[in-house]
Order: C-alpha cells, then sequence, then structure tokens
C-alpha cells in the first residue's frame, strides 16, 4: 500500500528536518513543473506501508501571495495527497492554527505535528494533546524534530489518518455557512471533475476574493456577489476567533515570555546604519565564501586536473586515436583548456573542476546561512533601494554572490520567492556583474590606461543595472511584494540536514545541467573544425568596425567570451587598441553574452525559452552601449 | 484606550482592527495579526517590527499602518 503524504507549514518551522528524518538518500529535489521552485521528494516503508513524502515550500495561507506559496496549493489540488501533515512551531501556534484551519477545509485527512515542543515548554506554553485532538478532530503529534523525538509516532499517526479518512470541516456562523453553501452549489455544476471533490475548498477561496478563482466568482448569483467581500471579511475574522478559541482551550500558558532581539537584528532593521553594517556582512561572508570557493572550487581541481587528469586522458586517446575528427572531438587538436576544445579535456574540465566543485561549496555555504537564519535580516536592510528595480530585500545576497561568480549567484536567486524576481536578479548579473576573474582582467587591461577607465566601466555598468532593472520590473509580469516576514530565531545548523541537502541538489544539478556543457562543447567544437568560426567572424565584422568601432579580428575575443569571459578580455591585449577602443571590448565582452558556466545554469534553472531572452536583452544592450562608445570614439578620433 | 496604527506604537497594544482591501486582510490574519491579539513593537522606524505569539514579523511602513491597535498597556 502506498500513502502519498504532502508536507506544509509555515517557512521555518522544521519541515525540511522532519523530511530529511524520514526519508533516505533516495530523496530528490527537482523543480515544480512550470516553475522555479524547489520541491523535494522522498519515501519511507513503514509498517508495511510505502509513505511517499513530498515537502513543500513554507506557506503562510492556501491562498497564495508567493510563488512557493502557489506551489504548496498545487501540490494539494493537482498532486491529490492521501494525508496533509501540517507542521506547526509549538511555541507560536495560535498563529498556526488559522492555516491548520484552512487545510481542514480541503478534505484530506489531517495529522497536526507541534514541532520543537521543547521551546514551548520552555517559554511556559504547555499543549493539551488530548483537548487539542477534541477540537480539531484530527490527530496531533509533538515532536523535537532535531533529535529525531516524535518521528516513530508521527508515521503511526499518518497510517491512523490515512484509515480514518477526511476531518470535518470547521463551522462557522450561519450566515456564513448559508452563503459558502450558495457559492458551492453555484461553482460545483463549472468545475473541472478533479477539482469537484474540492468544491468547498474552493469555495470559501472565492469568498476570500483568491485571484486563481476570479472567474469562478462570476458563477456567483448577482446579489450574494456583491456581498463577497463582506463575507470574505467574516470568513477571516471568524477563523481568527475559532483560532483564539482553540487555543484558550488547548493551550496553558504559564507565563509569558518576552522575546528578545539580538543585537544585530536591531541593526538589521535600522535605516541607515543597518545598510552600512548589513553591507559590510555580507561582503565579508561573501568574499570570505568565494575566497573559499576559489581555493576548493577552483585552485586546488585545477591542480589534480593539470598534473593528474589532463596527461592521462591525452595519452590514452592519442594512443586510440592518433588524429582526426575522433582525436579533435575527444581532446582537441592543441593542448590547453582554451587552446581547443575537447568533450574529454574542456568538457571535463568545465563540468567536474569548475562547476561540480563551486556549486558543491556554493549549497555548503548557501545551506548554512538559509539554516543559521541570516538571509531574512540582510534583507530586511536592502529592500527599500532594491525595490525600485523589481527586486525584493532577498536579492541581496544573490546580487552580492554575483561579484564573485554568476553561476553562484544565479543558484542562490533560489533563494528568492517570485520568479519574476529569480529572472530579474539573474539577468542583472549575467549582464552588468562582472565576476571576480574578470574583474581581476579588467584592472589589468584597462588599468594599464588608469583608474578613470576603470571607473567609467562601473559607473556604466551600474548605469544599466538600474536602467534594466526599472524597465524589466514594468515590463515582466507578476509582483515584487511588499516587505512581511517573520524574522525567525538564530539557529545553529545541523550538520546531517546540511549534508542530506546538498547531496541531493547536487544530484539534480548532475542530471540536468551536465549534458548541456558537453552539446555546447561539442557544437563550439565543430564550428571549429568546419571553419564556421571564421564565418561567424566575418558576419560580424560589419557590427565590429561599423557600430563599435573596433578592428574586426577583435571578434575572437567576442566568441570566446562565451567560454570564460576573463580570458576573452586578457587576449584584448593582443591588439592594438586604443584606450577608449579597449574600454569598448570590455564593455561589450561584459554585457554581450553569458559564460559557459552561467549559461549552462540558465538553461538549466529556466529553460531554453527564458535563456534566448536573457541573451535577447544582453546582446541589445551591449550593441546600444557599444554603439554609443563607439560613436564617442570615432567623434574623439577626427 | 486609544486606536492608532501600528506605525505609532511604541510598546504594547491589542490589534482591534485591520483596514485595507480583503487581500492585505487575510494576509496579515493569516500571519497573525489578527483582531484581539497581542503585539508587542520591538523597533518602529523605517519597517516595524513586532512580536505576536512568539514570533517576530517585520512589515514595511505601508502595510504596518493598516493594523489599527488600541493601546492597553501603553507606558
Amino acid at each position: 500500500m502506498r500513502i502519498k503524504v504532502a508536507l506544509v507549514g509555515h517557512p521555518n518551522v522544521g519541515k525540511s528536518v522532519i523530511f530529511n528524518n524520514l526519508t533516505g538518500l533516495n530523496a530528490i529535489v527537482s523543480n515544480y513543473p512550470g516553475t522555479t521552485v524547489e520541491v523535494y521528494r522522498g519515501s519511507i516503508e513503514w509498517k508495511g506501508f510505502t509513505i511517499e513524502i513530498v515537502d513543500t515550500p513554507g506557506t503562510y495561507s492556501t491562498t497564495p501571495t508567493t510563488q512557493a506559496e502557489e506551489v504548496t496549493r498545487r501540490v494539494i489540488l493537482e498532486e491529490k495527497p492521501d494525508v496533509i501533515v501540517h507542521v506547526v512551531d509549538a511555541a507560536s501556534i495560535r498563529r498556526h492554527l488559522y492555516l491548520t484551519l484552512e487545510l481542514l477545509e480541503v478534505g484530506i485527512p489531517l495529522v497536526l505535528v507541534a514541532n520543537q515542543i521543547d521551546r514551548a515548554e520552555a517559554l511556559g506554553i504547555n499543549i493539551s494533546r488530548a483537548e487539542l485532538e477534541r477540537l480539531l478532530g484530527v490527530p496531533v503529534v509533538t515532536c523535537v524534530a532535531i533529535r529525531r523525538r516524535g518521528m516513530e509516532a508521527l508515521l503511526d499517526e499518518i497510517i491512523e489518518a490515512y484509515e480514518r479518512g477526511p476531518p470535518a470541516c470547521p463551522k462557522y456562523s450561519r450566515g456564513l455557512e448559508e452563503c459558502l453553501r450558495l457559492v458551492e452549489a453555484a461553482l460545483r455544476g463549472r468545475l473541472p471533475p478533479e477539482l469537484k471533490r474540492f468544491s468547498r475548498f474552493i469555495a470559501t477561496h472565492v469568498v476570500l476574493e483568491d485571484r486563481e478563482f476570479g472567474d469562478l466568482a462570476s458563477l456567483v448569483p448577482g446579489h450574494l456577489r456583491a456581498e463577497l467581500p463582506r463575507y470574505g471579511r467574516k470568513l477571516a475574522l471568524e477563523r481568527a476567533a475559532k483560532t483564539d478559541d482553540i487555543y484558550r482551550r488547548a493551550v496553558n500558558v504559564e507565563k509569558a515570555e518576552r522575546l528578545r532581539l539580538s543585537r544585530i537584528d536591531y541593526i538589521s532593521v535600522s535605516p541607515v546604519f543597518g545598510i552600512a553594517v548589513m553591507a559590510a556582512l555580507t561582503l565579508i561572508v561573501t568574499y570570505g565564501l568565494l575566497g573559499l570557493i576559489h581555493e576548493v572550487g577552483h585552485r586546488i581541481p585545477s591542480m589534480l586536473y593539470y598534473s593528474f587528469y589532463e596527461p592521462f586522458i591525452r595519452g590514452l586517446v592519442e594512443r586510440v586515436a592518433p588524429q582526426g575528427l575522433i582525436r579533435d572531438i575527444l581532446i582537441g587538436e592543441k593542448a590547453g583548456i582554451y587552446g581547443s576544445l575537447g568533450l574529454l579535456t574542456t568538457g571535463v574540465f568545465f563540468v567536474f573542476f569548475m562547476i561540480l566543485p563551486t556549486i558543491l561549496v556554493l549549497y555548503l555555504i548557501l545551506g548554512v546561512l538559509e539554516d543559521l537564519g541570516f538571509l531574512p535580516r540582510v534583507a530586511i536592510s536592502f529592500h527599500r533601494p532594491l525595490r525600485r528595480i523589481g527586486l525584493s530585500g532577498d536579492a541581496t545576497v544573490p546580487l552580492v554572490t554575483g561579484t564573485g561568480c554568476s553561476i553562484v549567484g544565479i543558484l542562490s536567486t533560489r533563494i528568492l520567492r517570485s520568479d519574476k524576481e529569480r529572472l530579474i536578479a539573474s539577468l542583472l548579473q549575467v549582464l552588468g556583474i562582472p565576476c571576480m576573474a574578470q574583474q581581476v582582467m579588467i584592472w589589468c587591461v584597462l588599468g594599464r590606461y588608469g583608474l578613470p577607465y576603470i571607473l567609467a566601466l562601473y559607473i556604466l555598468l551600474l548605469f544599466v543595472i538600474v536602467t534594466t532593472g526599472f524597465i524589466l520590473d514594468r515590463v515582466i509580469p507578476g509582483e515584487s511584494g511588499v516587505l512581511l516576514l517573520e524574522l525567525p530565531p538564530w539557529r545553529r545548523p545541523q550538520l546531517r540536514n546540511l549534508v542530506k541537502k546538498t547531496y541531493v541538489r547536487m544530484m539534480s544539478f548532475l542530471r540536468t545541467g551536465v549534458p548541456l556543457v558537453f552539446l555546447w562543447i561539442l557544437l563550439a567544437n565543430l564550428a571549429y573544425y568546419t571553419g564556421a568560426i571564421v564565418a561567424i567572424a566575418e558576419l560580424f565584422s560589419p557590427v565590429m568596425s561599423g557600430l563599435l568601432r573596433l578592428p574586426s579580428e577583435t571578434c575572437v575575443a567576442l566568441i570566446v567570451s562565451t567560454l570564460r569571459k576573463d580570458v576573452a578580455i586578457g587576449i584584448l591585449g593582443r591588439y592594438e587598441l586604443t584606450p577608449l577602443q579597449t574600454l569598448t571590448a570590455v564593455t561589450v565582452i561584459t554585457l554581450s553574452f553569458p559564460c559557459i558556466g552561467s549559461f549552462t545554469i540558465l538553461l538549466s534553472e529556466f529553460g531554453a525559452k527564458q535563456t534566448l531572452k536573457v541573451i535577447a536583452v544582453m546582446l541589445i544592450t551591449s550593441l546600444v552601449i557599444g554603439s554609443f562608445l563607439g560613436l564617442l570614439s570615432s567623434m574623439l578620433s577626427v | 484606550m486609544t486606536s492608532r496604527p501600528l506605525t505609532a506604537l511604541r510598546s504594547r497594544g491589542v490589534v482591534t482592527r485591520i483596514e485595507g482591501g480583503v487581500e492585505e486582510f487575510r494576509r496579515l490574519v493569516s500571519l497573525g495579526l489578527a483582531p484581539g491579539r497581542e503585539v508587542r513593537v520591538h523597533v518602529n522606524s523605517s519597517v516595524v517590527v513586532v512580536e505576536v505569539d512568539n514570533s517576530v514579523l517585520v512589515l514595511d511602513r505601508q502595510l504596518a499602518s493598516k493594523v489599527i491597535v488600541g493601546g492597553q498597556h501603553e507606558d
């Protein structure tokens, strides 16, 4: 027998710890279809049942306001789990009961899990399990997930709830019930068959003016439709009152402890000082992280690659196929990573010696920051300035890590809550934020002409970021939300949780990202081999010399920039360029195309369609800015 | 007992009502800022940091001004 279980609850209540306790290493993470929201899945055998568990993104209500919350509702309505497990923080159970009441409307067996019961008891909050079970009509389990306490009881109660069947819906005042009944009757005939069983649940959302069900509201008879806003408020209020009532009866509060905020919490919410301190802290954390990534993710693997792997594979392939197409495709014509492109040399290097170690370190550190509770605090500080370019405070971390490496930056947009925000944050960094290696080359190449040229570049890039963000915010549909978030208590990260999460995320990259790199290298290699690359260079020469006022051979640098931008900028040193031409070339290289690493990540995170859009925006921007600089250089040279 | 928006509260109070549309209303209520709940303001500057039921919420001022509180234990 299989039982499908959805773990649902507010953010930071310990859902993922419970998920990791229950499931083994067979767990997988994937983006929910059509979104970039991560959903974890796994299973466990228990007393003759196979219990499949879906860990949904944190949600405050079944009426979504973020994309993550939308995914949670889709999991419930589309996957129709057999049991919903609602995880709550025992110490703040009253706030969570609102969602419990919403989930009772779904008509799927429910189990309530009061997690961190030890903390609640320490705060003097005693929950009567029996009374809560009686009032809600569902099994209640108390547990301390990080100590693995209560896990077996939870599994037993899942089976118990499954066998007992759906609980009763909460009952509201007579007027409201009458309204709900009429709305339900009005829509029942029009619901698609697979949603019929959720008619009461959907009726409550129509009353609450849920946008997703907006067109269903037109089915409600006219006189009632006008009254819906009033009933919507009434429903929310009665629910809140009901939670108060349940709380009063089932929970005994001995003493009211006052929560203390840490000093850093006060700092992070203060307007000017907060931005300064959090900026400094973010930079320290990020650059510490980038240093580590550079060491562990790049230097050591490169050393291993050059001293062991490359000589080995080169010798092996040359023994089998000393020359010809096969050899060139496998290990490239010339030695070195960038000299020519081989699947087993350049391809393996990019995937296993560059991208993979980088994201391994990143995921570990991102995991620590997530568990620690650092991210929401940074978000608060930067919320106001970022809102103007279509982002929320949450985008701070991805943007700052983007100054180190866009691969890392794009991946860390996973912490953002809407697709719109993820796309804007990713686009802005591949467009206007040069990575660490690239910045070093910029300082080398442009630095020869003096600081003003470097400054000019950074000012140009900042201008591009702000303008593009401003435009994207208005062009891309969707909203980037007001600030309303919960400040979770500081927590010590759990090693086991961290390792598991990192492992699951890594495996998902291996499945989706790796084939793309190899395909790209193969295509690029064939382009070299067939001479198509020369044709491409000639094709673009009118743009190069006409618009950008650059010698047409600099086109090679642009083509290289699709692999590595730092190398591309380094190549510029070979040509005879004026300072302004160098600035033009560096700007165009930075803006025009993502490097292969970020290209791969963009593809695996956003899909081909969005990636093409990103590249289109980049090409257009680089042409506009490049032509402007080209015009400037032709004016100055006359 | 005087009524005022959360943005004007400096210590403790009880939520009396929520202004604005259904959307803001249900969002605030589902996070725990429902009428009848006791709130404690920790920071009231560019954002409002408020404690309710042993949790800490951060709201921007625009949203916080929709939450009307009666100051029961004002100092």
